[in-house]
């Protein structure tokens, strides 16, 4: 017998807390990813995402991730300890899940007002976010790169932060007046001959399309 | 010769971008559509894009219109590359969507120096927001609002004429 299925069926949300307090093994193929946690007594002890060993920091982003998206098979491995941690967590897991479950209801409650993954930010005032200290912390480590304008796709990809939670933190930035969208100057057209025959072109097609 | 000029239609699931094309483009239209696999409000969408061209007043004018479906988002850079213009579109009865329309707006804001215009479709629904209101929910400038009707072949043009005034300098 084992504990097995598909993160679409049931969310990591719903299992985790289940194999949480067993010693073993939690393993996902998620699409080409091969993610295992090992848990002993309650507590993440280390995790690996294609051998990598994860981050306390980097365990919270993965498992937002596969609650958010979750997608792949699953299955827990009883009394499957690791060889040896090369990064030693001890995460207490009941913690860690609460942390993301409030973190996914917060994205999810403002989820249709958050930005475009691919759209830019400016940093403009980021002592406006200094009542917010995640926020805060977060806009010094990007403050490179929301000086030149960056967008949430790159955010996550240059600190390995969940895409949605990058938007999110920005969403909150930007409500605080810390950054604001990176809007680019129109083009100047060089032809603006071009622009006017067009114009009389279709005016024409109108007086046409209205006899 | 004259060079071929580009202008991208884009906007929501539903806005009327397919339908625009088609008034405008009176036949000689390309269009991808396919069954929805999913619940967005109507039975075929467009996967890949529509395509009308046009010769207006000697030059070619192709007319692209990008897919609304989420997914197919990177359409939308391919398709603006060297464009002369965007229109965006945005459904005046569908405020649910409006969030959606904003995501691309701020998209194509900081991505691209294209100029763009918005188009308001379904005015004539019994509740609907003014071009102005839905200008101001996307922090647009509201005179680059046009609400027009995209099956109307007079009106269809509404948002290019707009689109070629702001080119022109007029505001």
């Amino acid at each position: 017998m084992a504990i097995f299925g598909d993160l679409k069926d049931i969310g990591v949300l719903d299992i985790f807390p289940i194999i949480a307090p067993q010693n073993g093994r939690f393993v996902v193929e998620d699409g080409g990813r091969h993610l295992i946690f090992y848990l002993r007594g309650g507590r993440l002890v280390c995790a690996y995402v294609n051998d990598t060993p994860l981050s306390p920091a980097g365990v919270e982003e993965v498992f937002l991730e596969l609650a958010r998206n979750g997608r792949g098979r699953f299955r827990f491995e009883m009394n499957q300890a690791p060889s040896q941690c090369n990064a030693a967590l001890n995460l207490p897991a009941d913690e860690l899940l609460l942390r993301v479950a409030t973190l996914k209801d917060e994205i999810e409650y403002v989820e249709k007002a958050l930005p475009h993954p691919r759209a830019e930010f400016l940093l403009v005032n980021p002592e406006k976010a200094k009542g917010e200290p995640e926020l805060y912390l977060f806009l010094q480590h990007a403050w490179p790169h929301l000086a030149r304008g960056a967008s949430a796709e790159v955010l996550s990809r240059e600190f390995d932060m969940a895409l949605d939670r990058v938007r999110y933190l920005l969403y909150k930035a930007r409500l605080l007046g810390a950054v604001r969208l990176r809007v680019r100057e129109r083009k100047a057209l060089e032809t603006p001959g071009l622009v006017r025959r067009m114009l009389a072109f279709f005016q024409r097609r109108s007086r046409q399309a209205s006899v | 010769m004259n060079t071929p000029l580009k202008i991208v239609v884009t906007g929501p699931v539903g806005a009327g971008k397919s339908t625009l094309i088609r008034t405008l483009a009176k036949g000689g239209y390309v269009d991808t559509d396919a069954r929805a696999t999913e619940a967005i409000g109507k039975a075929t969408t467009t996967v890949a894009m529509d395509h009308a061209v046009m010769d207006v007043g000697g030059t070619t004018l192709h007319v692209f219109g990008t897919p609304g479906q989420e997914r197919f988002d990177y359409m939308w850079e391919i398709l603006a590359e060297g464009a002369l213009g965007t229109v965006l579109l945005a459904r005046a009865d569908r405020p649910g969507d409006l969030p959606k329309a904003r995501q691309i707006f701020e998209f194509i804001l900081s991505q691209s120096e294209v100029p763009y215009v918005i188009g308001v479709t379904h005015l004539d629904a019994e509740e609907a927001w003014a071009p102005e209101e839905i200008a101001l929910f996307l922090r647009a400038d509201p005179t680059l609002a046009v609400g027009f009707d995209p099956r109307d072949p007079k009106d269809a043009i509404r948002p290019f004429v707009r689109l070629l005034d702001a080119l022109d300098g007029k505001r």
